[in-house]
């Protein structure tokens, strides 16, 4: 096979992965080798839907001895299969990088012969990559879920960041759509990703300290090469499953709490596949997807806790308004603030201030008083700012009821998903065809006390493990994970 | 020395009413007009490239050479009084294709030379962000900072016969020279020229150092065949990236604007008819 179709192949394979990002690690260049990276990391391209493309996207191969319902590589569904060799994919990847078009290599693959076999393979790319080319830019590699520990460590040093598909949201989910992956796996790496994160940042840390006596001081030898430098992240789908946002934010948050990541990703489910234990419609829930990455957003950049963003009793989060302007209608009492002493954590809860909008205010109120004109000249929404703030005491609002309702109308946007595609603009988050009736998620939310256990002659029922995954608690979906 | 203090230190003419200064298109251009104008004791209306000169009514215009010790001073005035940063505001200001970057840079420029501005002031100039004189300021260098940054993402280079690395530009702002030090760390192991079209400019890497050459036209050998079979890898990996279901060319629209697109393979008109001919048809001459 010609290595233009095998790169179509494989290119269109990995697509559904959603992460591209090249940032977090900061690599300084090295006369006479290749290249370096940004702490910010830089997209260098956009697909046709607005995505950035920064990295090579590609699978090492798409043949896959597993058989997850959602996947497109399963190995029950018939494609078109093909695999790189390394020495392929590490030329590839310098050609593009030679000429700006990427900011290096992403890295995954389906399940070769064994996860071990395909490791192999993947560590055999990379280091044609590091240590013949002396390639210096940014690498991101997928660990093959059930990869034995010693791999996955050689796997960390040639790497930037690595990643573990978490895949599903919940243990249930995962059970039954990817009965080959099991919990252990998928964590297990997970663990010793961050161990040696940390471990590695601790040696770091001593080889730099200063010597603090006038004794000679020991030099460290640098036994490895940096582990991840740019950390770990993972992905779910979402959507496939009946799990709610108040669900999945919990399960993020736990994800940055015990397992230091630095990226969760969502991506919404895409149908793949006629398999009737998922969703069958054509519909995408791309808002939803769109509202779980602005709470995301709000937790790691704006110090927001899981709790102040959703709750059990509202399981969803809202559709016509963003969730940190959900935050502000919903602590009214909070606000109106004062734009010339209010402190700068407070500032950036106001709707239509940004973290770098509440910097600016606190830099340049030491020497201004700001009003309006002040304030849109140093970029702040003022559109939406207004009903929250005073300046110089006097409110910016005037006019408004400053109750809930008048200012949830006010608020409201819709998300401006362009006029293409199939965003599932009238989708109810939870409606899925999948189940015989309606689902309710105000309902669903206040059942917590009973869950609706399925009869033990249906528990083979795939939609009714279903239901019952939707009920199983969050909170012990955390500690199981993570105890 | 104190820029005041070279008032009447240099050869002095007639003060010029309604002046507008000219300047080559350069950083030390633009920092001798801001020199002369402290020599001359003049307030001129305008100072701009001599290329973009549009003469008002009644108004004269005087050419300044450009010197590079002059312009050293300038900075040097710059530096000791706001710092380092805020000359590095100054050059990304200077960069803006704005007819009016110059004059916001000469006012940004007087405001902390002037004794009457507070030393403390002067010290966090770039904090007094609701002033008119630095705001100005930094919303030409706001542009010219994205400018930059869309040329870190979007220059793409192409293998030339010769051995060179090629790459043609066309930002709105005088943004090579502030990304030849990006581009000469990261591709320290090929020599490579990123022209700028619109201000016909060319940083040159000779594998060493980094130099700028101003050339109205440039003559480039043709690419090697790998090259354009590259580009087409590109192409068709690009294509095989699109979701259907998420399509959103506005929002694509939004991060590479069309003026940026024309230069970039990936967004070229192509059938996949096309494509596929050539993959079938060519053969990489690498190891590939
Ligand atoms: S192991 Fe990965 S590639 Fe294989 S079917 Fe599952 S998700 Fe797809």
């Amino acid at each position: 096979m010609d290595l233009m179709t095998k790169l179509e192949i494989l290119a269109d394979a990995a697509k559904y992965d959603v992460a591209c990002t090249s940032s977090g690690s900061s690599r300084a260049a090295q006369k006479g080798k290749l290249g370096n990276t940004l702490s910010s990391g830089l997209c260098h391209s956009f697909t046709p839907d607005g995505r950035c493309v920064s990295l090579l996207k590609v699978l090492m191969t798409n043949v896959c001895i597993y058989d997850c319902a959602y996947c497109v590589n399963r190995c029950s569904n018939e494609v078109k299969r093909a695999a790189f060799t390394p020495q392929e994919l590490a030329d590839l990847t310098i050609e593009f990088y030679r000429r700006n078009y990427i900011e290096g290599l992403f890295i995954s693959s389906g399940v070769i012969k064994s996860p071990d076999y395909t490791t192999e393979l993947i560590i055999n790319a990379l280091e044609l990559l590091r240590h013949q080319h002396g390639f210096r830019g940014y690498i991101h590699a997928k660990v093959v879920p059930g990869a034995s520990p010693e791999l996955i460590d050689q796997l960390g040093r040639l790497c930037d960041r690595v990643s573990v598909n978490l895949e599903l949201p919940s243990r249930d989910s995962l059970a039954l759509l990817a009965p080959e992956k099991s919990r252990q796996r998928i964590v297990q790496p997970m663990r010793q990703i961050r161990d040696s994160i940390a471990e590695d940042a601790e040696t770091r840390a001593l080889v730099r300290r200063k010597p603090t006596t006038y004794q000679h001081q020991v030099r460290v030898a640098r036994k490895h090469e940096a582990f991840a430098p740019a950390g770990q992240s993972t992905q779910m789908i979402i959507g496939a499953t009946p799990e709610s946002d108040f669900q999945i934010l919990n399960l993020s948050a736990a994800l940055y709490r015990s397992l230091n990541m630095k990226r969760v990703f969502f991506s919404a489910y895409m149908p793949v596949s006629q398999d009737e234990r998922l969703p069958q419609t054509d519909a995408v829930q791309l808002n939803r997807e769109h509202r779980l990455y602005q709470a995301d957003w709000l937790m790691r950049f704006y110090q927001y806790q899981v709790e102040e963003l959703i709750d059990e009793a509202h399981p969803f989060l809202e559709t016509d308004v963003d969730p940190k302007a959900n935050w502000a209608l919903n602590n009214l009492d909070l606000f109106p603030v004062e734009i010339s002493t209010a402190p700068l954590e407070m500032l950036m809860r106001v709707p239509g201030i940004g973290p770098k909008g509440a910097r600016d205010i606190v830099r340049a109120r030491r020497t201004h008083a700001l009003r309006e004109h002040e304030l849109r000249k140093l970029g702040i929404a003022f559109k939406r700012a207004r009903y929250f703030i005073t300046c110089n005491g006097q409110y910016a609002g005037s006019g408004i009821e400053f109750t809930r309702e008048s200012l949830h109308a006010r608020l409201a946007a819709p998300i401006n998903g362009g006029r293409h595609g199939r965003r599932a603009d009238r989708v109810l988050p939870g409606q899925l065809s999948l189940f015989d009736q309606p689902f309710d998620p105000k309902l669903e939310g206040n059942q917590t006390s009973a869950p609706k256990l399925p009869e033990a002659s249906g528990a083979t029922d795939p939609r009714v493990a279903l239901r019952a995954a939707r009920s199983s608690s969050i909170g012990d979906e955390v500690l199981a994970l993570w105890s | 020395m104190e820029l005041a203090a070279i008032e009447g230190k240099f050869a002095q003419r007639e003060p010029l009413q309604h002046v507008a200064y000219l300047h080559d298109g350069s950083l030390e251009g633009l920092l001798c007009c801001i020199f002369e104008a402290y020599v001359q004791r003049e307030v001129p209306e305008d100072i701009v490239r001599e290329r973009d000169y549009q003469p008002r009514f009644e108004q004269s215009s005087f050419f300044v050479q450009s010197d590079f010790n002059r312009a050293l001073r300038v900075r040097r005035g710059i530096e000791r009084e706001a710092g380092s940063q805020a000359f590095g505001a100054v050059v990304r200001a200077a960069a803006n294709d704005d007819p009016c970057a110059g004059v916001v840079v000469y006012r940004f420029v007087r405001y902390v030379m002037d004794k009457r501005t507070g030393r403390d002031k002067r010290r966090n100039v770039l904090n007094d962000l609701a002033n008119p004189v630095v705001s100005d300021l930094l919303a030409l260098e706001r542009r010219v900072a994205n400018e930059e940054e869309k040329a870190r993402q979007f220059v793409r280079f192409s293998h030339l016969e010769n051995g060179v690395w090629f790459a043609r530009c066309c930002p709105n702002a005088n943004v090579v020279p502030l990304v030849m030090n990006h581009f000469a760390a990261r591709f320290n192991i090929q020599p490579f020229i990123i022209y700028d079209e619109n201000h016909h400019v060319a940083g040159v890497y000779d594998g060493e150092d980094w130099s700028l050459v101003a050339d109205d036209v440039i003559n480039v050998p043709s690419r090697t065949a790998d090259d354009a079979f590259i580009e087409k890898l590109w192409q068709r990996f690009y294509d095989s990236l699109s979701i259907e279901a998420r399509y959103n060319p506005e929002l694509r629209r939004h991060f590479i604007p069309a003026r940026l697109a024309r230069s970039l393979p990936e967004m070229e008109e192509r059938s996949r008819t096309a494509l596929k001919a050539v993959s079938d048809g060519e053969s990489f001459g690498r190891r590939i």
